[in-house]
């Protein structure tokens, strides 16, 4: 194997192969085989009901889930099949989640971080203020809540709320971070708050991220993929895509042709 | 069904836009030359000033690729048609001053039968004003092979103006008393052959539109 194949498959985080989701008799995801590398920022785009949000529920077990839903083909993680050898619980501490809409806990600020470490078996209050503070420091809240962390997390603003359930995905140490829209409902500032933080977390994590707003996949990501009809299109360098998509669908789409 | 209609009709617009001020370039150029061969000041005097018109054409291009760019965010193609109107603007406004050189030549001239090298030099714009209208055409189909052939009628262009270069200096060692326009008929052939790098930079712009690349097609 040439060097570069050997670093290449050194940085490989994720990788799935022949990836099949069907939801009852809808056929969701298709065939899809690519490969997800660490400290990366991966964007999935594509328009609604292409199965973006689904295959990210793949990577974390999601659709675990939902009753009617089935997982044909492999997802390796650091180069272990989730669907055959992975713990679920361990599996979603290794690999969390942040969603559309803000989904704070209904306790406090302190409480909804340290949530995830007292799941997992931290009780002693010194462990927990560090993980506290680390957190919200590493999702740039700290400076905004150090002083009200013990009021409800409901009362934060909706920009704050986010970056509290990224500081809750932070708490429990993960490696990956899948986020599904997770700017769709902030503001400008917000917005640009959290594709800060994305960019500076990605020094520490691998970040697969699915989002409507075209102009922030070509921000923050490294590597765009485009998904239609749950199909990949196609997938490579996100300047690549932006400049010179090859298919001429990716091309319609990105250009807002697409109707 | 096609969407963002209003989007695609403002792009549309800058590229008719990008073609009347080409048409209006060509225009002034085949005039500045035709004014030139005629000795003909009062036509120059109107080329020099006309040239304003297309100086405001510039602007006004220029700004709709600044608010297309900001308001509508283009990618890929369509990003690339923009930053190479920008680029043909610039490079139209180039030639169109160079046909105003032209037409100061001929006022400058003015009363003074042409020397012989003149003849050489007249071969030059007959290339160029094909080069030219071509290049418009490239444009607009980005047509890359069609780009290439015109790139190689530059180097006709190119070979005309140094023998045009040879003959003067022959013909100025010759004629002593005629080097002030010996000197102001080398100029003319210069801004021709700078015209002819335009077109060929107009070209390569096409080229790059059609297909992201950047080449240089005068060393191609």
């Amino acid at each position: 194997m040439a060097v570069e194949e050997t670093e290449r498959m050194n940085d490989l985080k994720l990788r799935t192969e022949n990836l099949n989701l069907y939801y009852g008799g809808l056929h969701a995801l298709k065939e899809i085989s690519i490969d997800i590398f660490k400290n990366r920022v991966t964007a999935f785009i594509g328009p609604s009901g292409c199965g973006k949000s689904s295959f990210l529920k793949t990577i974390n077990r999601m659709n675990d889930l939902v009753p009617i839903a089935k997982v044909e083909g492999d997802v390796f993680y650091d180069g272990i099949n989730i669907y055959k050898e992975y713990d679920v619980t361990e599996l979603r501490k290794r690999i969390g989640m942040v969603f559309q809409k803000p989904n704070p806990f209904p306790m406090s600020v302190y409480d909804n971080i340290a949530y995830g470490p007292r799941v997992h078996g931290i009780t002693k209050k010194s462990a927990l203020n560090e993980t506290v503070e680390k957190s919200l420091k590493a999702a740039v809240l700290w400076d905004e809540v150090s002083d009200r962390l013990h009021e409800p997390a409901l009362g934060l603003s909706g920009g704050q709320q986010q970056r509290l359930c990224i500081a809750r995905v932070l708490a429990v140490e993960p490696d990956v971070i899948l986020m599904d829209e997770p700017t769709s409902a902030l503001d400008p500032i917000s917005t640009a708050k959290i594709e800060d933080l994305i960019y500076e977390l990605k020094k520490e994590y691998t970040i697969v991220i699915v989002t409507h707003n075209m102009q922030q996949a070509a921000r923050i990501s490294d590597t765009t993929a485009f998904f239609l009809i749950g199909e990949i299109v196609e997938m490579g360098k996100t300047d690549q895509i932006f400049l010179k998509p090859r298919d001429k669908r990716t091309e319609d789409y990105i250009s807002g042709r697409f109707g | 069904m096609a969407i963002r209609r209003h989007y695609l009709e403002e792009l549309e617009k800058l590229q008719k836009g990008i073609i009347e001020m080409g048409a209006l370039t060509l225009k002034a150029f085949e005039q500045s030359v035709e004014a030139f061969r005629n000795h003909d000041v009062e036509s120059a005097r109107f080329i020099i000033a006309n040239d304003e018109q297309i100086n405001r054409l510039e602007v006004e291009l220029n700004e709709k690729c600044a608010v297309l760019i900001a308001e509508e965010q283009p990618v890929a193609k369509d990003l690339r048609i923009i930053l190479n109107a920008v680029r043909a603007c610039y490079d139209l406004e180039r030639i169109a001053d160079n046909a105003v050189h032209v037409s100061k030549c001929t006022v400058n001239l003015a009363g003074e039968s042409y020397i012989e090298p003149v003849k050489e030099l007249m071969k030059m714009p007959e290339i160029v004003f094909g080069m030219l209208r071509d290049s418009l055409d490239v444009y607009l189909t980005l047509d890359t092979d069609k780009a290439r052939e015109i790139s190689m009628r530059d180097r006709q262009v190119d070979r005309l103006y140094r023998s045009l270069f040879g003959e003067l200096v022959e013909y100025m060692h010759a004629h002593p008393d005629k080097i002030d326009q010996g000197l102001a008929i080398l100029f003319l052939g210069r801004r021709f052959e700078r015209i002819a790098d335009h077109t060929t930079h107009i070209c390569e712009g096409a080229v790059y539109t059609a297909t992201g690349k950047h080449i240089e097609l005068k060393n191609d």
